[in-house]
């Protein structure tokens, strides 16, 4: 999946003019998709590769294998963003 | 604007649905965190539905389509999907707090099915994702149960007149997934060719596909 499958014009400035990461795990509550997003935006914003923010997930799950994933994304943004 | 705002808001008081159920400390926690990124100026309320909104159209449905496409190409699944959808779904190892009670209906040559929540904004999350705005709106609500024909041409649906509207009303208990009628000359695609040409709309029943 790709921004350029969406088919929307915005203006040449918005958030899907780069490629969007797949998501691995499909959204079950709104908030998985708002937090998921969120970290899309930011990274963006922070210049990140993408491979930044999966890279803190990764070690978000491996902190704690048990805990749900969209929980573990919300600790590796609080990670990625914390300075 | 407002009305999506307010309708959201009266649903979110006191019933039992599982929409309305208090925020977990996890959604808490999420919510606190983007409003901190949003005061730090890092994103933005815009950005962020942008991305929530492509998520919505785009990867959500995924799974439901992964359905329909199976009941096109395997008869023994499409009456197993028909038969109890929750239970078709979990043979693809979709599963998830609102889809547990899932009923798919099918079009035909003389039915076309619509789904509404004309109570509030229940949908079968884990097949089709997060509902989209507009479904959640009163006039949608309203009018996909008082005039269904002129809201399915509002979205460019034009069902014949010799073909039944049926209209499915969505509660906590009864999710509904519509399972379009397979596009004529798709002989020759694979199954997922197939689940990339059925849209969330179409699950819905607002599109043909």
């Amino acid at each position: 999946m790709t921004a350029a499958s969406s088919e929307r014009d915005h203006g040449g400035q918005g958030p899907l003019d780069q490629p969007l990461p797949d998501v691995e795990i499909p959204f079950d509550a709104p908030w998985h998709a708002r937090i998921f997003a969120t970290a899309v935006v930011a990274c963006q914003q922070l210049g990140l590769p993408w491979d930044a923010f999966r890279d803190q997930l990764k070690e978000a799950v491996a902190a704690d294998p048990q805990r749900p994933y969209y929980e573990s994304v919300t600790e590796a943004l609080e990670q990625l963003t914390a300075h | 604007m407002s009305t999506t705002a307010e309708h959201d808001h009266a649903h979110e008081d006191g019933t039992t649905h599982v929409g309305a159920r208090t925020k977990a400390p996890a959604e808490l926690r999420a919510l606190a965190l983007e409003a901190e990124l949003i005061e730090r100026g890092l994103v933005s309320t815009d950005a962020i539905d942008t991305v929530v909104e492509f998520f919505q159209n785009e990867v959500g449905p995924r799974n439901g389509a992964r359905l329909v496409a199976r009941a096109w190409v395997e008869p023994e699944f499409r009456g197993r999907l028909l038969a109890d959808a929750s239970a078709a779904a979990r043979e693809l190892d979709i599963s998830g707090m609102e889809g547990d009670h899932m009923i798919a209906v099918e079009n035909t040559d003389t039915v076309h099915n619509l789904v509404v929540c004309t109570l509030c904004s229940c949908y079968p999350w884990p097949v089709l994702g997060v509902p989209p705005v507009w479904y959640k709106s009163a006039p949608y609500r309203a009018r996909a149960v008082r005039e269904p024909r002129g809201l399915l041409a509002e979205f460019g649906l034009d069902v014949p007149a010799d073909v039944e509207v049926r209209v499915w009303d969505s509660s906590a208990e009864l999710r509904y997934l519509v399972v379009p009628r397979r596009p004529a000359g798709t002989d020759q695609l694979s199954e997922d060719e197939l689940a990339a040409l059925v849209t969330r709309n179409g699950m819905i029943g607002v599109a043909p596909v």
